[in-house]
């Protein structure tokens, strides 16, 4: 039929509706937020008003279309001003149109998107069950869709639009399968709230991919999530995947252009953050260099948390039989891009392993590369003006030795590691104001506790290798003690009130830590080297009260000893040694008078 | 264990507005309080019994309020401790009563003035006893400062000019909000007058569904400096209070409460900018692994970061309504609030299980 001119006005109508909704509220006042949606509204309204009048020489399949489309608009309208029951009903209505059409061209981005929205509404409610069965049955009908049909359908937008002005193919096709990806993201959402997490990574995953895929995204805002996914798998110790994200979060965010550098501000603040972003990125890699190495060193150590050679045999054999596996797994995993992303990110893995290091050499490699990141984040999260990051960062670098150390079989390079630790926390610590970095601070202290405490250890291991221990080691090694004291009270009296007095019952979240502290501190002075007679027997007797703390607290607080069981038994032991050592030491000081 | 080391939360109940009368008792209610610390809500079908540090009751005075909110901040505030008061609601649930008093009156003197010019009053209050002690050896500043926080930028209320601010975080003094301005105070009533000043600066928005709701948050800050002189050896303290005015509950996005964020691409043109946000609750709850979280938090938990978990004394005042209709967001807030007590300084340390012991 030739289309009427009641036709053309209602057309006319329904694209001012949209130009309302879409653009004109977006200028709308702050003491008026819907103003334009309001009137939106009111034309759409009218629009359906005038569809009953006009549509009488048109196939039903036609009119319900055009019925649907306005209910959907309405319905999406309503929700946007927070009318959720009114929203319902028509996103409803559209749905029941389209029941019967869905899988025509004409029908199926529309129902698509109209699960998509009644989706949101009853996620709103909270009824996040309805809510997935919604999207969940849009997900279904594009497969059907796509496997049925698969040309590109129209889009809902066209049913209100002149024949001459009607979507090319490739618009159409575009505009679905960004109506699908929605679904996806959505469902993502979903799955997150009902703690289906794999699932809802999964489909994070599967938007980012289809975002490059149709280019519907933002290079900045799309790497960032890239980066922040890759941290869900290393927690689920999925390092190829990790990698992958990372590295195609680098490559993408390459693309995010560096803006002219103009001189207003605007500019300059775009610059900040990109800045930033990047900075962000870098630490997402070194957590990646930090947690493959702290994995493999998980595998690799003794119940002393030496390196085990046969351990270390025994995975690299594993691996040479691993290494087609692995190459099968790859292929398998869902890749970020078209044909020339791919490549670019392909070649970004590259620079760093995805699979476990098993001596010092490869633990060195990504070691390195974590180092670079590391003064890659430095360089934008500057102690003055963001202490918190600056401050995480340097300890992730400290992480970086230490695990790097458990690597190095030589104990002199290995302390030397350590040594660079101190050189790294030291400074941030002194400087740090604990009335706002409490938090921190205890941890810097317990840090430099247990690296001081190690390489006090080492040095022992050192000379228990001499013949004699000269006079140098022995200042060494009482110098390390005293300072990994130090830091232990230190962070003991963190915990005292403000009234300095040393909590009765120790907070769950502290109490390891408090106790561990009590019993290096113990192990400290017991390690003390003097040939003061006095001074020993005093060194003993304090040690002894470290101990004893320990053994009384776990006595009256029994819950305690779960968390320490290992020093408590060897406490106890020492409080049952320590008196009679002591008593022969003073029978020996007496004898001398 | 350390005393306030836990967020404290208090709950209000609010009377229902003035002309409701109210028939068949209880009927148009959807809570009771049942003692100075539980309240029921009438659920379906169990009802749900909550504990909280306080709870006030209709009944309950404003001068009664402040003395078990308030009082306790303020001192440990004249003691070198930061402080935070928040409120938190559904639009109309009365926050703004409780926080500032009666919205008609700018008298700092009435009888129902709120939470925050009785903290005035106090703190003006210990800092002249504290004067009159030490005599001339010990001396004040105060300064206040004023911000807004509005879709994620921080606006100040003390300077409507001024552009858009930026948070830093600055390793001797914590979080700051760089170039704020700051008003030296010297008594509470110059406090009450520089603060209803910058609260009618704020953003509202009135919508077929809310008569008028704050869609921002309000930050009014007091730094309190004390310089003591002991000989020759100067001693300054420094603390803040800040009394923080949460936008209404129902459209808080940016705290982590509900959860429910499903929203925001409902335009198919818009960016799908929650994907991070799931994207960083899924690495949220990651099983203790070391991790980055690229998100940073929001710009209120972050200025607030020492109060939420920090070295702070806090305290949530959730102002609910107790009318049925209300029942959806009265259960939200209560939720909210019981979630809040759990809140508590963290400390996290790295700490080697392994390693040897002997």
């Amino acid at each position: 039929a030739a289309p009427s001119a009641g036709w053309a006005a209602a057309c006319e109508k329904f694209r001012s509706a949209r130009t309302l909704s879409l653009v004109e509220s977006r200028k709308d006042p702050e003491t008026e937020p819907y103003r334009s949606k309001y009137s939106a509204r009111a034309l759409l309204q009218e629009v359906k008003q005038m569809l009953s009048v006009t549509e009488e020489d048109d196939g039903a399949q036609l009119r319900a279309v055009r019925r649907a489309v306005l209910e959907y608009e309405l319905g999406v309208n309503h929700t946007d001003t927070e009318e959720l029951s009114a929203g319902e009903e028509h996103l409803q209505r559209c749905t029941q149109l389209l029941e019967p059409h869905r899988l025509s061209p004409d029908c199926v981005s529309l129902y698509i998107q109209a699960q998509n929205n009644l989706g949101i509404l009853w996620s709103e409610r909270g009824e996040i069950k309805t809510a997935q069965a919604c999207l969940e049955s849009a997900e279904t009908l594009y497969y059907q869709y796509m496997k049925e049909d698969g040309n590109p359908p129209v889009d809902p937008s066209e049913h209100f639009m002149a024949e001459e002005e009607k979507l090319r193919d490739q618009e159409r096709s575009k505009r679905f399968e960004k109506a699908y990806t929605h679904t996806l993201y959505y469902l993502a959402q979903v799955y997150q709230h009902l703690e289906m997490t794999e699932k809802a990574a999964q489909y994070c995953h599967t938007t980012l991919k289809r975002q490059l895929e149709y280019c519907g995204y933002n290079p900045v805002e799309w790497s960032l999530n890239a980066a922040s996914l890759s941290q869900y798998y290393l927690s689920k110790q999925c390092f190829m995947e990790s990698r992958h994200c990372l590295a195609a979060a680098s490559v993408i965010f390459s693309q995010a252009g560096h803006v002219p550098s103009a001189e207003d501000s605007e500019a300059e603040q775009n610059q900040h953050d990109l800045r930033q972003r990047k900075a962000e990125i870098a630490r997402c890699w070194i957590k990646y260099c930090l947690n493959l190495l702290q994995s493999a060193q998980k595998l690799l150590e003794d119940n002393i948390g030496e390196l085990d050679p046969d351990r270390q045999v025994e995975l690299k054999t594993q691996r040479k039989k691993d290494e087609d596996v692995t190459e099968k797994s790859r292929k398998k995993a869902v890749l970020f891009g078209t044909s020339d992303i791919c490549d670019s990110v392909l070649a970004m893995e590259e620079k760093v392993s995805s699979t476990y290091p098993l001596d010092f050499q490869e633990a060195r490699e990504i070691f390195l590369v974590g180092q670079n990141y590391v003064q890659e984040a430095k360089e934008f999260f500057q102690v003055d003006d963001y202490a918190t990051d600056h401050t995480e960062i340097v300890q992730d670098h400290s992480a970086l030795f230490k695990v790097l150390a458990f690597f190095e079989d030589d104990y002199e390079r290995r302390c030397k590691m350590h040594k660079r630790r101190i050189d790294m926390l030291e400074p941030i610590y002194s400087a740090l104001n604990p009335q706002y970095y409490l938090l921190v601070s205890r941890q810097l202290q317990f840090e430099l506790a247990e690296t001081y405490y190690e390489m006090m250890d080492l040095k022992v291991a050192i000379g228990n290798r001499l013949e004699e221990l000269d006079s140098h080691t022995i200042k060494k090694i009482n110098s390390l003690a005293q300072l990994a004291i130090k830091y232990y009270e230190l962070f003991l009296d963190s915990l005292r009130n403000p009234d300095k007095v040393f909590p009765e019952k120790l907070e769950e979240d502290v109490l390891r830590p408090a106790m561990v502290a009590k019993f290096h501190i113990a192990r400290l002075y017991g390690k003390l080297i003097t040939p003061d007679l006095k001074k020993q027997l005093e060194n003993m007797q304090t040690s002894l009260e470290y101990y004893t703390f320990l053994v009384d607290y776990c006595e009256k607080y029994p819950d305690a000893v779960r968390a320490v069981e290992t020093e408590l038994e060897l406490s106890k032991e020492m409080v049952g040694l320590l008196p009679t050592r002591m008593e022969r030491l003073r029978t020996k000081m007496y004898s001398f008078i | 264990s350390v005393e306030g080391d836990a967020i404290k939360v208090y709950v209000r109940v609010r009377p229902p507005s003035e002309g409701r009368v109210l028939t068949d008792g209880d009927q148009g209610f959807c809570l009771s309080v049942l003692s100075s610390n539980t309240i029921r809500l009438h659920s379906k079908p169990e009802p749900k019994i909550f504990t909280f540090d306080y709870v006030a009751n209709m009944e309950t005075t404003q001068e009664s309020v402040f003395s078990s909110v308030a009082k306790n901040i303020v001192e440990s505030c004249m003691n070198g401790y930061n402080g935070t008061i928040f409120a938190y609601g559904q639009t109309g649930s009365g926050k703004t009563f409780t926080m500032m008093g009666p919205s008609d009156s700018d008298n700092f003197t009435h009888s129902l003035r709120g939470v925050i010019p009785r903290s005035f009053e106090y703190l003006f209050f210990l800092i002249e006893r504290e004067k009159e002690k030490a005599g001339n050896g010990k001396s004040f500043l105060c300064k206040c400062s004023f911000i807004e926080i509005y879709n994620e930028q921080i606006f100040d209320l003390l300077d409507s000019a001024s552009a858009g601010l930026f948070l830093r975080e600055h390793i001797k003094k914590g979080v700051f909000v760089d170039g704020a301005a700051e008003q030296v105070l010297s008594s509470a009533a110059e406090a009450y007058q520089v603060l209803t000043t910058g609260w009618r600066n704020r953003r509202v928005a009135s919508t077929s569904m809310n008569r008028e709701s704050s869609r921002s948050h309000a930050v009014f800050t007091i730094t309190v400096e004390s310089m003591e002189k002991n000989n020759e050896i100067v001693n300054i303290r420094s603390s803040l209070l800040n009394l923080v005015d949460l936008a209404g509950s129902e459209r808080q996005k940016d705290t982590h409460t509900e959860g429910l964020r499903l929203k925001e691409a409902g335009n198919i043109n818009r960016s799908l900018s929650c994907l991070g946000q799931v994207i960083t609750a899924l690495v949220d709850v990651g099983n203790g692994k070391q991790r980055h979280i690229c998100y940073r938090d929001s710009k209120l938990t972050f200025l607030l970061r020492d109060s939420l978990g920090g070295n702070a004394k806090t305290c949530i005042i959730a102002n609910v309504h107790p009318g049925s209709r209300c029942f959806g967001e009265t259960l939200s807030t209560l939720n909210f609030a019981q979630r809040a007590k759990l809140i508590k300084n963290k400390a996290v340390v790295n700490e080697d299980t392994q390693g040897n012991v002997s």
